[in-house]
């Protein structure tokens, strides 16, 4: 079947401005010029050594940073409340791991990713051959869309905070741009990862569609087959039994296929959009030769043009046939879900990282803003914490990551579990013994295909966790927040008794009270200070 | 080994034992799991757990594995009476011990032992140590209970590994050679903490001192030991469950892509025979599985609920070292929570990845087997009937029916100190 | 009592009017659906820019006060807010959709009846019991007591400006309750149809019963066939692979058998596809076994079933994101309600009108909106449980092996497509707000447990200090 023109287009051509900015920016390691003429991701050294000089660039730059806007911090660390003091150092380099995390990835899987998107063209191959087609000229509108958004938001985060809380009459302030690196290096990784996973749930759903489109075609023709004359019925069984067999094909059944007529505009659609899909052909070769590409199965009835419309119609009473169809479907099915295996595979310890970062990033910023409200200071690097609005940006930013991640794997997972269902009604529409037979099997095999993504095994991507994620964060805010008012009070009665203390001592040295006082003063310190501790 | 030697010594290997047996098919498809068994003419003691002779020798030594008998190079009998006798002997005297243990620990002597450390940490120290006589002593009466069955166990392993042989001519290797480094990290570890315990100790010291701090030390090593050996066991079974996916795998659609129909009808036309044997020995490996979790499970709970303990309250040790206002990070201290920590962490990841890939091992069967595209009927019976049993059947390793053993877990205890 | 229902949310804008009718006013339609939000929101914002009309502003108010009517009014007009989107983006096309397929549902379902011949009159007259009464009387009353109570005292303070704060306060608890109580009135529906097929397939399933005894005859005649046709030599090469199979297989199936007993059914009927798949018997025995009976319905039940599901699957897309934040809304007023109950009112009550009106409200709306969203999982469970049982009851059906199935390969076909797909849509689908959470009792259990834990934090609050400040405690 391989022939020298690929059928398909590979799934690699819209990715071509991503890829470009992210070997920019080196997230990935990957042959430019390869990628450029071949549509392929392969291991390129070069690249290897470009990314490795960015990450360490990054990492010289940001420690740079920490390193310049850590002074405020350590004069600050005095005033600041030891809780806010450690949360702030442990996540300060949590941005740099998790691009650290990436950028590693990337560099181990630099040889696996192109295998990955080379399965994906064998399964849109495969797909086509179904008549199963697959669009993806919405997965370039999406990753446009996307970058879109990462730079409206990394931009605004970054020039709103430079803005108004950095000082920017030093320099040494233009470092503070180094702060937006890892959150928009780790963005674009995720978006490689998110419509790569797009593009499975369309695979998923385009299977689907069908099953769905067999059902309904099979529909249509049992409506007209009801609809018509009785005595014509049993006529239209036999063409229908036979429909692959040239000779039936004379003129008395010439006269039902024009009455079919009036259904076949309806399932031309099936035909139809071949024209408009994407991935479909390259162009001008479906036009001119559109089905001698298809498998020889289809090429045999071409010959007969009208008669595709009638094997469109009847596809499901044909039972041996339609069942190489649903084998083949099937098998596609479960190279999706291997090859959806396969990708969270690669993505694991970049998703676990960002899961946490989420998860870390999220609380902390809603305590830093809660620490903001209460005029304390917080940790310099964490300063968009000041303006509640910039603060709402950001959380939407993180969040919006994260969730996006978490809501298209439970879609893509139940993408996959409705096939069963699709197929199912296939069996049942068209009602035959030997289709059952067919369906059961191969339902079976469905319920044992399994895609569930999860990160590293340590949880799996669905809404699921997101709920008790969402639980976590508002529980240790509250405990948090309960944690830094106890702080508080203890610190105000210090401050409050420090006070009283100079006044007293002033009085005591007025007045000449000498040792005795401040043994006094000893004693009450410490009954003052055991029940704040 | 060179790669292809084993195929000269296979055949040779079959005529010597089973001269009777038509060669089967040589698979490419199993290639990781070939290897030559050590030489044709005479064969190892005990080819199957060779890997982890060691840890079984100590295991034996301390009465906490019977000290069975090799009856053939594939069977296992009970142990002989002296033997018996022995650890029985070995398990009396640990018992005596502990009440010994325990005695001293309500006895004021025992404070030299938590002088090391702060001195409001004494609680945690004492609730520590009695984790550890608890865990150490539920193990050795678990083990006294289930010496029948462990025998049984590992017979049932031996048998089918002579299946396997007598089939495939394949002899499973283990690839179980962590279980002595992680021998060598228990005793290095466990030394380094004796180390640091005497060394913290001033001034006088008694015996009865050293006796506690070094019983206490042997306990915690041949817990962590017999934690060694149920994940190397695991992954004995796992490797097994790894063949069984190989050979199906060989029907796989995927990989029949491209060869041709006669070779395809050739190949396809061994499936029901071969399915056969998958599913009987897919369905021992479970009971095989099943008897392991059960011989296990309360020695692992035990330890889990120890080794939790222990990591959390180190993490929170060296959490106030690092947040104490003083700026001076006692070393002492340091080493000593690094040490348990690193012991404890490095224990609790093997025993999970391992539980965590047999299970994962187990119910991948059932995809590969959908992954069987049979033309005709009786094909598809046989799938059908294996995939209708696995349906609802998902395999776990439980601790004792508590919780599912794996990397999910791993991650709610990782969860719960930070809440702490 | 549902018509009641569905003209109030039409006068407050929550659906369109003529929701029924494809063809009418677009402006008519969607007027009060935009009228209503911009009444709501003038209000909203006009008391929270003007700073004038909320309770929060008057001097009476103190700080407990204010801040748990400033949460009840923010976190009413959140739930408003999503509501209302929610709304307007359903538009009515759901509702026309959702009456054309259950009008089609109905059609087959009385088709059925008839072959089934279950006695019309008793199916046709719904026959609602004494507890349906009884739970809608109970939920209006409720509704009216919280209504009536909010209005008056309102009334009390800002006379007839009472509507500027009472859209803050209630409306919006009151709207999203009611978009619940949509919610509600469509799963009864679907459940209702699931128990109409239920009913149905237990028909069957008696009638099973009745007929028992041809499976001997045909085991014999299947029996004969066998012999018969083992000898030609195109069946040798597959019935020598029976027999190679056979007594091994059969040990598998012993021993599945006792490892799974609830798959029992399943490996017995396998075993019977075995011995049957090998012959084939000709269309004519099929329609002489049920030309009359009420099997000749499984087909039609299956693919009812099958469309039941998938109505559900349309509903719960359409409420299940309005169900997120009514849950949530309904999680804060009832902790708050607990807290400021315990906290406040039982040390302070009668100090302070207002404060006594801000408790009282929490308390009143958590009650109100936990018994909303009690029944709201009390249906999706009882819509969930009855779509299982016919799986159970078909599955029962297969057990007894009736006639019609041991001489028709297609009907036991059919039915094992039944379960299995059922097995399928048991993975796909569940009520549920949009994948967060399972509306069942579990999540009865998993808010109970997460509100103990919040509750044990809030009720350490210290709050005699706050009360002391504000005058109400000596």
């Amino acid at each position: 079947m391989s022939q020298p023109t690929p059928i398909v287009q590979p799934l690699l051509l819209q990715f071509q401005q991503l890829f470009f900015l992210s070997k920019l920016v080196g997230v990935l390691p990957q042959d430019l010029t390869k990628f450029r003429f071949k549509n392929v991701l392969e291991k390129s050294r070069n690249g290897m050594i470009y990314m490795l000089g960015m990450l360490m660039l990054y990492i010289v730059l940001y420690n740079l940073l920490i390193y310049s806007f850590g002074e405020e911090d350590r004069s600050l660390k005095a005033t600041q409340s030891t809780l806010t003091f450690v949360i702030g150092l442990f996540l300060t380099y949590i941005g740099l791991i998790m691009m650290v995390t990436d950028q590693v990835t990337a560099l181990f899987n630099q040889g696996r990713l192109g295998d990955l998107y080379e399965r994906i063209r064998v399964v849109d191959e495969r797909l086509y051959r179904e008549q199963c087609l697959v669009d993806n000229s919405t997965i370039a509108k999406r990753i446009r869309i996307m970058l879109l958004m990462t730079f409206v938001f990394e931009l605004f985060i970054l020039l709103s905070t430079y803005v108004k809380l950095v000082d920017y009459t030093q320099w040494l302030s233009i470092l503070w741009i180094v702060s937006a690196i890892p959150t928009f290096i780790n963005t674009l990784d995720k978006i490689w990862f998110a419509v790569s996973l797009y593009a499975l749930k369309e695979r998923f759903e385009a299977i689907n569609a069908t099953l769905e489109d067999l059902v309904t075609e099979h529909e249509k023709f049992l409506t007209w087959l009801n609809g018509d004359d009785r005595n014509n019925s049993i006529e239209e069984h036999a063409a229908v039994e036979s429909v692959s067999q040239p000779p039936q094909y004379d003129t008395n059944l010439e006269y039902l296929y024009k009455e079919l007529g009036g259904i076949d505009v309806g399932s031309l659609r099936g035909s139809g959009s071949k024209g408009k899909n994407k991935v479909a052909p390259i162009a001008h070769s479906l036009n001119s030769f559109g089905e001698s590409i298809q498998s020889p199965r289809k090429l045999q009835q071409s010959n007969a043009t009208p008669m595709i419309n009638m094997a469109h119609e009847s596809e499901l009473s044909n039972a041996t046939k339609v069942e190489e169809k649903l084998n083949n479907l099937c098998q596609v099915h479960d190279e999706i879900c291997e090859i959806g295996k396969a990708m969270n595979g690669l993505w694991s310890y970049p998703i676990l990282s960002l899961m946490a970062y989420g998860f870390l990033i999220f609380t902390a910023q809603l305590y830093f803003l809660y620490c903001a409200t209460r005029a304390q200071s917080i940790p310099s690097l964490f300063r968009s914490a000041k303006s509640p609005f910039i603060t709402v940006v950001v959380l939407i930013y993180t969040s919006g990551k994260c969730i996006y991640l978490i809501y298209l794997s439970w879609k893509t997972s139940l993408a996959s579990k409705r096939t069963g269902i699709s197929l199912h009604k296939c069996g049942v529409v068209a009602d035959d013994n030997l289709l059952y037979e067919i369906v059961n099997h191969l339902s079976l095999k469905l319920l044992n295909h399994s895609v569930d993504f999860s990160a590293c095994g340590f949880f799996t991507l669905d809404m699921e966790t997101l709920y008790g994620v969402s639980g976590g964060i508002t529980s240790y805010l509250i405990i948090l927040i309960q944690f830094n008012l106890a702080a508080q009070q203890a610190k105000d009665a210090i401050n409050s008794f420090n006070s009283f203390n100079d006044t007293a001592g002033l009085v005591g040295a007025a007045t000449e009270f000498g040792n005795e006082s401040s043994s006094l003063f000893d004693l009450v310190t410490t009954t003052m200070m055991t029940p704040l501790n | 080994m060179c790669p292809n030697s084993w195929v000269i010594e296979m055949a040779l290997h079959k005529e010597l034992l089973h001269p009777q047996l038509n060669p089967r098919r040589i698979r490419p498809v199993n290639q990781a799991f070939m290897r030559s068994t050590r030489g044709t003419n005479t064969l190892p003691a005990n080819p199957v757990f060779a890997d982890i002779q060691t840890i079984l020798s100590v295991l034996k030594a301390t009465g906490l594995l019977p000290i069975y008998e090799q009856l053939s190079s594939f069977e296992l009998g009970p142990p002989t009476k002296p033997n018996e006798f022995y650890s029985f002997f070995v398990r009396g005297v640990v018992h005596a011990l502990t009440i010994f243990n325990i005695y001293s620990l309500m006895t004021p002597n025992s404070a030299k032992l938590f002088i090391s450390l702060r001195e409001t940490d004494n609680v945690n120290q004492w609730i520590e140590l009695l984790l550890c006589i608890f865990t150490y002593t539920l193990t050795v009466f678990v083990c006294a209970r289930n010496t029948k069955s462990i025998i049984q166990v590992m017979n049932e392993i031996l048998k089918l590994d002579q299946e396997v042989l007598r089939q495939f001519g394949i002899a499973l290797s283990n690839h179980c050679n962590f279980s002595i480094k992680f021998l060598v990290l228990i005793a290095a570890c466990q030394a380094y903490i004796i180390f640091l315990r005497i060394n913290a100790l001033s001034g006088a010291v008694s015996p009865t001192t050293y006796i506690l701090i070094g019983f206490y030390a042997i306990q915690n090593g041949l817990t962590a030991t017999y934690i060694v050996f149920a994940s190397a066991l695991l992954r004995i079974v796992c490797i097994r469950f790894q063949f069984v996916n190989q050979l199906l795998n060989g029907y796989a659609y995927n990989r029949l892509l491209g060869k041709n129909p006669r070779q395809l009808q050739l190949h396809m036309d061994k499936f029901p025979e071969d399915s056969l044997y998958i599913y009987r020995t897919h369905n021992r490996l479970l009971r095989i599985y099943k008897s392991i979790n059960e011989c296990c499970s309360l020695i692992i709970v035990c330890f889990l609920g120890y080794s939790f303990y222990t990591v959390t309250t180190n993490w929170y040790n060296l959490f106030v070292q690092i947040t104490s206002n003083k700026g001076v990070i006692s070393s002492h201290i340091m080493q000593w929570c690094l040490a348990w920590l690193c012991l404890h962490t490095s224990l609790l990841t093997l025993l999970s990845r391992s539980c965590g890939a047999t299970t994962h091992e187990a119910n991948t069967t059932s995809q590969i087997l959908a992954r069987v595209y049979g033309k005709s009927k009786e094909f598809q019976n046989i799938i059908d009937k294996f995939l209708t049993k696995s349906i609802k059947q998902e395999v776990q390793f439980t601790a004792y029916g508590f919780f599912a053993i794996d990397n999910s877990t791993l991650f709610k205890v990782s969860y719960t100190p930070i809440s702490w | 009592m549902i018509q009641v229902m569905n003209w109030l949310s039409m006068a407050i804008g929550l659906i369109p009017l003529n929701r029924q009718q494809a063809q009418s006013n677009f402006v008519l339609d969607y007027g009060m659906m935009v009228i209503v939000p911009c009444l709501y929101l003038s209000s909203y914002l006009g008391i929270n820019l003007m700073k004038s009309f909320g309770l929060p502003f008057l001097d009476a108010c103190n700080s407990v006060c204010r801040l748990s009517n400033n949460l009840f009014m923010h976190l009413g007009a959140f739930l408003y807010v999503t509501i209302t989107l929610l709304s307007l983006y359903r538009r009515k096309q759901f509702f026309v959709d959702f009456e054309t397929r259950l009008a089609e549902i109905d059609v087959v379902i009385q088709k059925c009846r008839r072959v089934a011949e279950l006695d019309k009159g008793r199916a046709q007259a719904v026959k609602h019991s004494v507890a349906y009464h009884f739970t809608w009387l109970f939920v209006f009353s409720v509704f009216i007591f919280a209504l009536y109570y909010d209005s008056k005292e309102l009334y009390a303070t800002f006379g007839e400006y009472a509507i500027i704060p009472f859209m803050v306060s209630s409306f919006p608890y009151l709207a999203g309750s009611i978009i619940q109580g949509e919610f509600i009135y469509h799963v009864s529906v679907i459940s209702n149809r699931f128990e109409q097929i239920n009913k149905l397939f237990e028909k069957i399933n008696q009638e099973a019963r009745h007929r028992h005894a041809p499976l001997t005859v045909f085991d014999i005649e299947s029996e004969g066939k066998k012999q018969e046709r083992k000898p030609t030599p195109a069946e040798k090469a597959a019935a020598t692979k029976a027999i190679y199979s056979t007594d091994p297989k059969l040990a598998d199936e012993l021993k599945a058998q006792k490892a799974l007993p609830t798959n029992q059914q399943n490996e017995l009927n396998t075993s019977d596809e075995e011995d049957e798949d090998i012959f084939d018997y000709n269309e004519g025995m099929m329609e002489e076994n049920t030309g009359t009976t009420s099997e000749a319905n499984l087909p039609d039940l299956f693919k009812l079933h099958d469309k039941i599901l998938a109505l559900s699957v349309m509903t719960n897309g359409e409420f299940g994101p309005q169900c997120v934040p009514y849950m949530a809304a309904c999680f804060v007023v009832s902790i708050f309600g607990i807290f400021l109950e315990t906290k406040v009112n039982f040390i302070v009550s009668g100090k302070s009108r207002l404060l006594d009106y801000v408790t009282y409200l929490y308390v009143i709306w958590s009650f109100t909106t936990m018994v909303v969203a009690y029944i709201v999982l009390r249906l999706c469970c009882n819509a969930n449980n009855h779509s299982k049982q016919s799986a159970m009851i078909v599955h029962e059906i297969m057990q007894k092996k009736p006639a019609f199935m041991l001489s028709n390969d297609l009907f036991y076909n059919k039915m094992k497509s039944f379960t299995l797909q059922f097995l399928h849509w048991e993975g796909y689908f569940q009520f549920n707000g949009i994948g967060l959470f399972a509306l069942d009792y579990t999540f009865i259990f998993s808010t109970v447990s997460a509100a103990t834990s919040y509750l044990i934090v809030l009720l350490q609050f210290d709050m005699t200090a706050i009360l002391r400040n504000e005058g109400l405690m000596t």
